[in-house]
């Protein structure tokens, strides 16, 4: 065993070894300090990228979270709901609010989230209340600066209106920041916690990016709202539209299925004469009056009540709680009312009224249904009048139905081949000769043969009269032709059609004459025909202009109902007609002396302009002695002859003799 | 365990007692010692090297553990000041345990294992903690708390009426701050 070599103090170089030892040891010392040291400064550094890797993912996930919820939401609520609870959850913030910008500037409480709902209930409720100007509270403050504001301690700033609220709550730092569409602010979401936080840039941020994403959304909503509003809305008066009105009266009628105690009452309002306005002083004239109607009727609603626009000159009004005092008269009074002072357009003064009709509304009936009887009821009212008001009934209802199927029947009446004319007699009185037949219409409806009366109105108002008038022309011309051409018959009695207003409105009618005359080879001379003065009364020139055309083409023209429809007599003088047809009414009251002296002067009146006389519905030989002496040219009536179809009138024309009764024939002669 | 643990520890044991005690340290508790605050490492470790300590210092486990938590704290404070600075005292310190240096942690080191604590904050002065964990570490909680009494310039009394260690279904801690 060797002796352990010791290092002796006293030996130089082991004494150097130990110096050099010792500052070896230090140096390993201060190194092993320096990789400490190192290894504190990268964890350090690794730490830090860690964490802010972590943030950068959070809000990476929050961000896409709010975009996910903007893409996909179906409102601004939902998209908001989910906003609000991202952002508390994501930031770790104990509340978050979101206010809407309304119409008059101010901000109202929306939507909330938080985490613990209890706990905040009394600051929710302080909120809720509220209604927050420019620059007055958070979202005040955040549409001034039209920018994010972050307020380090909420509680402490008691110009903040829910200081005290956020205080006892134990709410601290709360931001704020805009949703925006464009540049424009639209909401403010806020966020409150119970810490207190410095201003994080990142964090604002990532707000203005979420206020972005949701303004997208409002934009997206604002954009739906619009385009259901133009499809639910009047563009002129901005009032509801039929859609709407049918929809609104749709949930009525549901409402009174269940409480059967309500009174609904639908008013249809037409206004008159608009028209007219419209023609003469042109459309933009007419929209001005329509908005001032719409915002005078608009003016008089009460809030329940539904004011709408149909079409045209034509609004309705749906009131849901009609009784004793909000009855129907007195709304119709209202709408009157409201409507009686003059509209004052440029410097021209227009006077409106309306037709008003009103139907309350059955649970069993339809919308459209309910509109159509408040309709039919104005119908009846404008009929009756101007500012009229007129209720709707069942048996206004019933007369309605059947005047539907009647017009349906109508319509198909000439393709089906059932109209039938008639033909009277127009008899000379000195000679008995038959001077002209009278084409009358019939209907040959199933069994039934429908007189004139009854449907020429409706043919009137539906404009059928057009294509039947046509028919009627054709036809007669056609007979007449036909007869003329018969060797058997040797009188050429001209052929009288009666012409509408309707018809007469039309300009192309005396090419259309004059068409159907040279299809049939007819002398225009052979045509007679008649029209009431109501045809010159809706628009004088227009109608004395075809009446000369129709002058024109050789064709003579016949004043019908002559002394009923309230012709001045300076018309007379520039009707183009060669004979007056005086109306049956004064015929057969001829007995009265009053009559006596009109149709007295009327013959003489017609003979001083040159116009034959005829005189209608003859029946007995008194009437002819008296209407003989008096120098009335023609007669027509039961007592010559009822008005017969063809074939049975043409015995009458081989043998005309026939045509009188042995005391009409001596009296004649 | 997350490194940290095992990072303050090194230091707090080099600068009490030297490097060299640290590596007898690890030399006898059979670890390596290469630790670094971002990696985890097994409890196991930690808990040879307690072991270890109660013997070479001849002071039992808990008080370890206690005087390793008090220590680390200034340690903590130095490393992270932002979770101090907010505060005044310690109170309100360890009221933001859960809410807020817990999640900061979890940011740090995902799916850090921290404990839960239950706090009853109803007296002004007092605070009662209610911990239940695995790792029975109720003394290392008393040990940070005295530790940030001190960082706070505090004093606080705790007290332990129940306690895991003792066979108790979970620790309940009582601290008493002095103003």
């Amino acid at each position: 065993m060797h002796e352990q070599r010791r290092p002796a103090l006293s030996d130089p170089d082991r004494l150097l070894e130990l110096e050099q030892a010792t500052d070896e040891i230090a140096r390993l010392r201060r190194r092993a300090e320096r990789e400490r040291k190192a290894r504190r400064e990268a964890e350090r550094i690794s730490e830090r990228s860690t964490r802010e890797l972590y943030d950068r993912q959070q809000r990476l996930l929050l961000a896409r979270t709010v975009a996910n919820a903007a893409n996909e939401a179906s409102s601004v609520g939902s998209a908001t709901g989910t906003t609000l609870r991202a952002i508390c959850e994501h930031c770790d913030w104990r509340l978050g609010h979101a206010w809407w910008l309304t119409e008059d500037g101010l901000f109202d409480s929306g939507d909330t989230w938080s985490g613990d709902v209890e706990r905040f209930t009394d600051f929710h409720d302080a909120t809720q209340g509220l209604r927050l100007a420019n620059g007055v509270g958070l979202p005040g403050r955040v549409l001034a600066r039209g920018e994010a504001v972050w307020v380090r301690d909420f509680s402490q700033v008691l110009s903040l209106p829910r200081a005290g609220a956020a205080s006892a709550a134990g709410l601290r730092t709360a931001i704020g920041f805009p949703v925006l569409v464009g540049s424009d602010v639209v909401g403010v979401l806020e966020f409150l916690t119970e810490h207190l936080l410095e201003p994080d840039a990142e964090l604002l941020a990532l707000m203005a990016q979420v206020g972005t994403e949701l303004g997208r959304v409002v934009e997206r909503e604002q954009a739906a709202q619009r385009l259901v509003h133009q499809a639910t809305h009047d563009a002129l008066t901005g009032l509801p539209n039929r859609v709407h009105i049918n929809d609104g009266l749709g949930r009525a009628v549901a409402r009174l299925r269940r409480d059967p105690g309500a009174h609904v009452g639908v008013f249809f309002i037409d206004l008159d004469g608009f028209k007219a306005i419209n023609d003469t002083m042109g459309h933009p004239v007419g929209d001005v009056i329509l908005c001032e109607v719409a915002a005078r009727l608009r003016a008089v609603m009460r809030p329940h009540d539904t004011l709408g626009r149909l079409s045209g000159d034509e609004f309705i009004v749906v009131c849901e709680d009609l009784d004793e005092t909000h009855a129907i008269a007195a709304i119709a009074d209202r709408v009157q009312d409201a409507l009686s002072a003059p509209f004052e357009i440029g410097d021209e003064l227009f006077q409106i009224t309306a037709s008003i009709g009103v139907t309350v509304a059955k649970p069993e009936k339809d919308p459209e249904e309910l509109i159509a009887e408040a309709d039919a009821a104005m119908y009846r009212a404008k009929r009756s009048g101007r500012g009229r008001c007129e209720v709707y009934s069942e048996q206004l209802g019933a007369q309605i139905r059947r005047r539907g199927g009647l017009e349906r029947a109508l319509r198909k009446a000439t393709e089906r081949d059932e109209l039938r004319l008639h033909y009277q007699p127009e008899v000379d009185l000195s000679s008995g000769k038959i001077l002209g037949l009278e084409a009358l219409l019939r209907w040959q409806r199933d069994d039934a043969l429908v007189m004139p009366a009854e449907f020429i109105p409706l043919a009137e108002e539906t404009g059928l009269i057009v294509p039947i008038g046509a028919w009627v022309l054709n036809e007669a011309v056609r007979q007449s032709q036909a007869w003329r051409r018969d060797p058997e018959i040797v009188e050429n009695p001209w052929i009288s059609v009666n012409l509408s207003v309707r018809q007469l409105a039309d300009p192309d009618l005396t090419q259309r004459v004059a068409d159907v005359l040279t299809q049939h080879g007819a002398d225009p001379a052979s045509l007679l025909l008649e029209v009431t003065e109501s045809v010159i009364l809706d628009d004088v020139d227009a109608g004395l202009t075809i009446l000369a055309q129709l002058k024109q083409l050789g064709a003579d023209i016949a004043i019908d109902d002559f002394g009923t429809g309230y012709a001045s007599l300076s018309y007379l003088r520039r009707f183009p007609a060669t004979a007056v047809k005086i109306d049956r009414s004064f015929i057969s009251t001829l007995h009265d002396r009053r009559t006596l002296a009109i149709v007295t002067a009327m013959i003489e009146l017609a003979h001083a302009l040159g116009l034959t006389a005829i005189a209608e519905g003859i029946e007995t030989t008194e009437q002819l002695t008296v209407l003989s002496e008096l120098g009335c040219d023609i007669g027509q009536g039961y007592l010559f002859a009822k008005p017969k179809p063809a074939d049975e009138l043409e015995s009458l024309l081989k043998r005309p003799a026939a045509l009188l009764d042995a005391g009409a024939q001596q009296r004649v002669r | 365990m997350k490194g940290i643990v095992f990072d303050l520890l090194e230091e707090i044991v080099a600068r009490e007692h030297g490097d060299r005690t640290w590596d007898q340290l690890l030399e006898r508790a059979g670890v390596e010692g290469v630790y670094t605050s971002l990696g985890n490492y097994p409890d196991s470790e930690l808990m040879k090297l307690v072991a270890v300590a109660t013997e070479m210092f001849e002071i039992p486990v808990p008080d370890v553990v206690r005087w390793y938590g008090r220590n680390a704290m200034p340690l903590l404070a130095d490393r992270y000041p932002g979770f101090f600075e907010p505060h005044t005292d310690a109170r309100s310190f360890v009221l933001t345990l859960n809410e807020i240096i817990h999640p900061e942690v979890r940011k740090l080191y995902p799916g850090a294992d921290t404990p839960d604590f239950t706090f009853d904050a109803s007296q002004p002065q007092h605070l009662t903690m209610e911990y239940r964990s695995k790792r029975q570490l109720c003394a290392l909680a008393e040990g940070l708390l005295y530790g940030a009494a001190d960082h706070y310039g505090q004093s606080i009394e705790i007290e332990q009426p129940e306690c895991m260690n003792r066979g108790d279904q979970r620790c309940l801690i009582q601290i008493a701050f002095s103003s």
